[in-house]
């Protein structure tokens, strides 16, 4: 048998990847509807086709799934902001645009939201989040919209409180759309993290 | 069914959730059995299950307690003379005395929002009820003309949680982390973002 080049996946590992997948969404779908701590090994295992020795085999604990679902997430969350940084714009322009939609998202997938902020928040979690503005407002520093006596990690997790305590908030109300509430505690945390007003020489400007 | 055995039924589960309390804050919540719970509280196994079906009912009411008394706290302060800035500072300095008096508890109770696992569905409504003191000690500043009125309160109120829960999630995750410093940051950022803008 020849091989040529970087390897494709053998037909083996392609299953094993799909049948990864086809828990995890079963999962996902059993943790939204009935709640994580209610939902049984025994019964994930059924929704995706697998014994409960097979289900074992990819996640050797229920919380494992959990974790994946949740890094899932955190890493989306990451992306969108990270790619605010490629374009041209203002800080506050940055965080709308990037929160608005992460809000989107969310707002078309609230299960998803809902088990990721109900049964996740984390300090792990928040502080992926937070890391993730803390790049978005660094270069908010250069450009001279953020403030620098203050530690951006301070600020950052102080936006990603704001944010967090928006989105839960949400989950518990959801008569106002996410894509409202979100960008404008953002764009209210922003101003916080302005640099202060008073003392500046060129207040004329 | 006489007041006598009513007022002692309210004692035995006052009693019950005091131990709970003082067990949880010593030990931690997962390490704490039902049986030291009712052998600390000098009652039998059976008669702690009539009072609580399972063990994670007594975090509840723990949990259900301290944001309730959150709930009065706030409006006492939202009455209490003074500009929305020395409020906020009062309430950050009387929580880090109250942490820094029972760290075990604290962290238990943050925990039970927080890290949530087996218990999520109770952190939007705890959320909720923590936007909403804020929402009630701003409101007070919006009549007084300190606070601006350009922004739903829930947003500005959002913020204040949001500096509030950066810096009790810090302390909670990092041993040595001076949690009153930082709050006191927190609590002249937000005051300069809350104030009217020109």
């Amino acid at each position: 048998m020849r091989r040529v080049g970087p390897r494709p996946p053998s037909r083996r590992e392609e299953k094993k990847l799909e049948t990864r997948e086809r828990l995890l969404r079963a999962a996902l779908d059993l943790f939204v509807r009935q709640g994580y701590a209610q939902t049984r090994v025994d019964e994930i295992a059924r929704a995706a086709h697998v014994s409960r020795q097979t289900f074992f085999n990819y996640f050797p604990e229920k919380s494992h799934l959990l974790d994946v679902l949740l890094e899932r997430g955190d890493a989306e969350v990451a992306e969108v902001l990270e790619a605010s940084l490629s374009r041209e714009a203002t800080t506050e322009e940055r965080l709308e645009r990037a929160l608005t939609e992460l809000s989107k998202r969310m707002e078309a997938a609230p299960d998803l939201g809902r088990v990721i902020f109900v049964h996740g928040i984390r300090r792990t979690q928040l502080r992926r989040f937070s890391r993730a503005l803390e790049r978005v407002l660094e270069a908010g520093v250069a450009r001279g919209e953020v403030r620098s006596d203050l530690p951006v990690s301070f600020l950052a997790e102080m936006t990603a409180g704001a944010c967090t305590a928006a989105i839960l908030v949400w989950v518990e109300d959801p008569s106002v759309p996410l894509a409202r509430r979100l960008p404008e505690a953002a764009k209210f945390a922003l101003q916080a993290a302005a640099p202060p007003r008073d003392g500046g020489d060129d207040a004329g400007r | 069914m006489s007041g006598r055995r009513e007022e002692k039924k309210r004692a035995t589960r006052r009693r019950i959730l005091d131990v709970a309390s003082r067990l949880f804050a010593s030990q931690g919540y997962e390490r704490t059995s039902v049986q030291e719970i009712a052998a600390a509280a000098g009652v039998s196994r059976q008669t702690f299950f009539n009072y609580f079906p399972e063990k994670r009912e007594l975090l509840d009411r723990l949990v259900e307690r301290a944001d309730h008394r959150f709930e009065k706290y706030a409006d006492v302060l939202a009455r209490t003379p003074g500009t929305t800035h020395e409020r906020l500072l009062q309430l950050f300095r009387d929580f880090t005395r109250e942490v820094t008096a029972q760290p075990g508890l604290s962290r238990v109770l943050l925990e039970a929002g927080v890290g949530g696992r087996q218990r999520g569905s109770i952190l939007p409504r705890r959320m909720r009820r923590l936007v909403g003191g804020f929402e009630r000690i701003l409101a007070a500043g919006v009549a007084q003309g300190e606070v601006r009125g350009d922004l739903p309160l829930t947003a500005l109120a959002e913020l204040a949680v949001g500096a509030f829960l950066a810096c009790v999630l810090g302390w909670a995750g990092e041993a040595g982390y001076p949690l009153g410093e930082r709050l006191e940051q927190a609590a002249r950022l937000v005051s300069d973002a809350l104030a009217p803008r020109a």
